[in-house]
């Protein structure tokens, strides 16, 4: 599906690279970006609010002697400004050899990421999904619906740059959360769940009531003794610790000190349970794309095979300074930025056990369903974890009682090296970035309670 | 950069067009932002940057259903037919009256003068900002290992009209220096974070001077090294000033937003109740000048006032944006914010603090036998209905028998909301504020946290150490 000419053709963009390498630019890099969103939250089978855009930017990079200048606007139009300014900018910054400028590698073999009929669909047929999704919430008269989102986007991204790169693509794909309260006897507990994919018909229906029969589990929760013991994660719980470990395998992060995995490639990092890779090419992916942010196409990278660290993630800058191969993970939060590396779709493989086979294994343990706290207390650095964390205590491989108001804590490469199984119970999810990952059972965190 | 506006005549044929389809009140919010932005990291400055923004925001209210248009294109074809879609999307929601648009006054002004204006200011001398700063952290040891610095400066010129007749813009100029620190020794790495902030033009360095930021960062970040495990379990926790706030932004603070009272909150229906020990007086203050979570109307048009949330306990107020406060019956309260035009306006807190107290910090820490001192707070998390909190401690240290003693590794402290306000005990006369980005559905605003030195009477703390 080729992007909508807005973009393509856009004159002020050509100008723009014309103009940063008649200002005395070596090489220079526009990287412009469309998005269309739409975005419904529903209350009480209410449409409480309806948000809809169309919104554009771009950035200029400029490289004049080994520097990098660089600048933006929402405009399209000041493109050839910000091509200016880029160059200006660039004479206060410092030479580095490993700025090198992405080379084109030929044409990329294009990704199937837009479904029209995620915009085709009326926006009626999407209130009715909302409301369906709400109705199911309620299927226990302790439940009550909290808040029910519906969002999509579509994204149009075109870069060019000075030595042949010359990328655009589409892509799109719809989100639905649902948060529910149980309250009983006084007790209030809580529970969500989210589904995404590329159009309504792969979106989960059930949403409201998963949400709902998650925060009823909760009812009557206590708090625990202080002690260690084993735990597993849910998977969504599991998607969140990966997406900290997916900071330390980026190459950036090693090379410049800031990785818990500091120059392990080759050696064992987790237990031979676990294998992770990084999948760029997963249609279903939301953080899929047929090139990187610089234009270098994408792929699938093993990153973790068997519990052994066999690659990290690299753009060409990061792979220039390790004499290695760009793995295609250039990422840039937004159009107002450069490059970094990021990962794409974060995925630990499933191994063959259902979650209830997992928690036959543990003689007492807790089964963790939500952690909350992961922006603060999970240091993708040094490693160190400590989570709020809620969920059900495990007593001779069944689960006996909802347990609250629980910390966990540990240490990353401990934790890795303690997944004792992974299970069969893959799911994929929008949640911290994307990442998907089964159930995962650690021999053993330290637990605070009462 | 060019100036963006749209004319008069055009904003009251867009607010217009957007009652013509039946809603009971409209509003567009124009933004204007420039940026400049310097990065250090590993030694080099990575890129010297920065960029500009302009976008516009269209809201339309029918009753209680919010239609919201955006976009970055201001040409007036385009504003009108995103009128004429947001009128669209209320058909069938209950029109409220249809209303007519007041004629717009000439928009009030407001700006807070900066010394030193940072727009004014060469990019070689924030540069240096940024070296000043690399060169203390990296002369505090050798194990400081890596240093990453950032500055930046943003103006933001805010337009609000609406069909009520008001017509407002503000600027608001906001600086930040960052350092982040990682300190090693062997296999073990720590991490340390100093990141001032506020309203004000470069004279902000006089008071926030960049080598003391790097050497406190660098210097916490090599205490962790030499720090044992983080205690666990249940015991009573000293937080310092500053930062420690963060414990009542997320023990009360978003369970006092008027949309999450409506909704369920765990202060629902508390008005004039007890919810907090006698010690506990939190206030929301976006008039305090220069700091990082203040403005003077808020983002619709609101004049900012201090609201006294607790007082002595008791709870006084809500803190309401337009539509949230209609919900609980109480006016806005000139907390309604939004990130940027991207957004929706949704109530906030701006600088939330828990007013001084009588006694000392040397008598607060005395006062607790045996338990956790939280000298800086990371971030944390709350469920609002449940009332569930976490935060993360990043410098910490024990108290035993009344004094401070060893340094103790991160850890993050879980506890509910209503219970720890009642277990407020002590709390001392030196008053500090910590910026920080509070995020709430998918948008994040500047905000402050601030408070003196305090004493809970227990929390649970998540630590590695298990005793006995």
């Amino acid at each position: 599906m080729t992007v909508n000419g807005s973009l393509t053709d856009n004159e002020a963009l050509t100008k723009a690279l014309e103009g940063a390498l008649a200002a005395g630019a070596d090489d220079a890099e526009i990287f412009a970006v469309r998005t269309r969103r739409l975005s419904i939250r529903l209350y009480q089978q209410r449409v409480e609010s309806l948000t809809s855009s169309d919104s554009e930017g771009v950035g200029v990079r400029v490289w004049v002697g080994g520097r990098v200048g660089y600048q933006y606007h929402t405009s399209l139009d000041l493109a050839p400004e910000c091509a200016l300014a880029a160059r200006e900018n660039a004479d206060h910054a410092t030479p580095d050899p490993s700025n090198v400028v992405p080379e084109s590698e030929g044409e990329a073999s294009p990704l199937d990421l837009y479904r029209p009929e995620l915009t085709s669909v009326s926006l009626e047929e999407k209130i009715e999904l909302l409301r369906e999704v709400e109705q199911g919430a309620r299927s226990d008269p302790r439940a009550r619906p909290r808040d029910h989102h519906y969002s999509e986007q579509v994204i149009d991204v075109f870069m060019v740059n000075s030595r042949g790169i010359r990328a655009s693509y589409r892509m799109g794909y719809a989100t639905l959360s649902s948060w529910v309260i149980a309250e009983e006897k006084g007790d209030v507990q809580s529970g969500w769940s989210i589904s995404a994919a590329r159009s309504l018909d792969g979106l989960d229906r059930n949403l409201g009531r998963q949400a709902a029969d998650r925060a009823l589990a909760l009812l009557g929760a206590e708090k625990i003794p202080t002690g260690k013991a084993s735990v597993l994660l849910d998977p969504l719980v599991a998607c969140q610790l990966l997406a900290v470990v997916g900071g330390g395998l980026s190459a950036e992060a090693v090379q410049k000190g800031r990785s818990p995995f500091g120059h392990l490639v080759g050696e064992a990092v987790a237990s031979p349970a676990v294998s992770i890779v990084d999948d760029a090419r997963l249609v279903e992916g939301l953080g899929s794309s047929p090139v990187d942010d610089e234009g270098i196409p994408t792929q699938r990278t093993v990153l973790v095979e068997q519990g052994v660290l066999k690659s990290l993630l690299h753009n060409s800058q990061t792979a220039s300074r390790a004499g290695a191969v760009s793995t295609g993970s250039a990422a840039r939060p937004s159009f107002r930025g450069t490059p970094g590396v990021s990962p794409s779709n974060l995925l630990i493989l499933p191994g063959g056990a259902a979650q209830k086979e997992l928690m036959g294994k543990v003689d007492e343990g807790l089964l963790v369903t939500d952690v909350s706290g992961v922006h603060s207390g999970a240091n993708p650095v040094s490693g160190e974890i400590s989570l709020g964390a809620k969920g059900l205590w495990i007593k001779g491989g069944k689960v006996v009682r909802p347990v609250r108001e629980v910390a966990i804590a540990g240490q990353l490469r401990e934790l890795l090296q303690g997944i004792e199984a992974v299970g069969s119970d893959f799911v994929l999810s929008p949640v911290a970035g994307s990442t998907g990952s089964p159930t995962l059972l650690l021999r053993e965190m330290t637990l605070s309670g009462a | 950069m060019t100036s963006a506006t749209v004319e008069s005549s055009t904003l009251e044929r867009i607010l217009a067009r957007a009652l013509a389809a039946g809603g009971s009140f409209a509003e567009v919010y124009l933004e204007q932002s420039e940026r400049a932005s310097v990065r250090l990291d590993d030694g080099k400055i990575e890129a010297a940057g920065g960029g500009g923004e302009v976008g516009l925001g269209l809201r339309v209210l029918s009753g209680d259903v919010s239609a919201y248009a955006y976009s970055t294109h201001l040409e007036e074809a385009s504003l009108l037919e995103m009128a004429d879609q947001a009128g669209r999307a209320l058909k069938g929601a209950p029109s409220g009256s249809t209303a007519t648009l007041s004629v717009l006054s000439a928009p009030k002004r407001h700006s807070v003068p900066e010394e030193e204006p940072a727009a004014r200011i060469g990019t070689a001398d924030k540069v240096d900002i940024v070296w000043r700063c690399d060169r203390s952290a990296r002369a505090c040891g050798r194990e400081v290992r890596q240093v990453s610095v950032g500055y930046f400066d943003l103006l933001r010129r805010i337009s609000v009209a609406n069909s009520s007749g008001w017509r407002s813009e503000e600027e608001r100029h906001y600086i930040r220096l960052l350092v982040h620190v990682v300190a090693a020794r062997g296999d073990v790495l720590q991490t340390a974070l100093e990141a001032p902030a506020g309203q004000a033009g470069f004279e902000f360095f006089r008071s926030n001077p960049p080598e003391s930021v790097a050497e406190t960062a660098a210097k916490r970040a090599l205490t962790m090294l030499d720090a044992e495990l983080a205690p666990t379990g249940p015991m009573p926790v000293v937080l310092a000033p500053g930062s420690g706030g963060v414990l009542f932004h997320e023990a009360c603070g978003h369970g006092l937003e008027a949309d999450i009272v409506s909704k369920g909150s765990v202060y629902k229906g508390k008005l004039g109740e007890t919810v907090g020990s006698p010690a506990v007086t939190l206030i929301d203050d976006p008039t305090i000048s220069g700091l990082w979570g203040s403005y003077y109307w808020d983002d619709e048009g609101t004049p900012a006032r201090r609201s006294v949330l607790i007082e002595d306990g008791v709870l006084r107020s809500y803190l309401c944006d337009r539509l949230s406060g209609e919900k609980v019956g109480l006016p806005s309260t000139g907390n309604g914010r939004r990130e940027d035009y991207r957004h929706l306006p949704i109530p906030r807190m701006s600088n939330i603090f828990l007013a001084p107290g009588k006694y000392s910090p040397e008598e607060v820490v005395a006062s607790v036998d045996s338990g956790l001192f939280a000298r800086k707070l990371g971030g944390g998390e709350v469920n609002p209905e449940t009332g569930d909190f976490v935060f993360t401690v990043s410098e910490g240290y024990l108290i035993r028998k009344g004094r401070l003693g060893a340094p103790v590794r991160g850890a993050t402290l879980v506890g509910s909301g209503p219970t720890v306000l009642r277990s407020a005990r002590l709390v001392a006369d030196d008053l500090g504020f910590d910026p920080g980005t509070c995020g709430k559905e998918g948008q994040g605003v500047p905000v402050t946290c601030g408070q003196p030195t305090m004493s809970i009477a227990e929390m649970t703390v998540g630590g590695t150490r298990v005793e006995g």
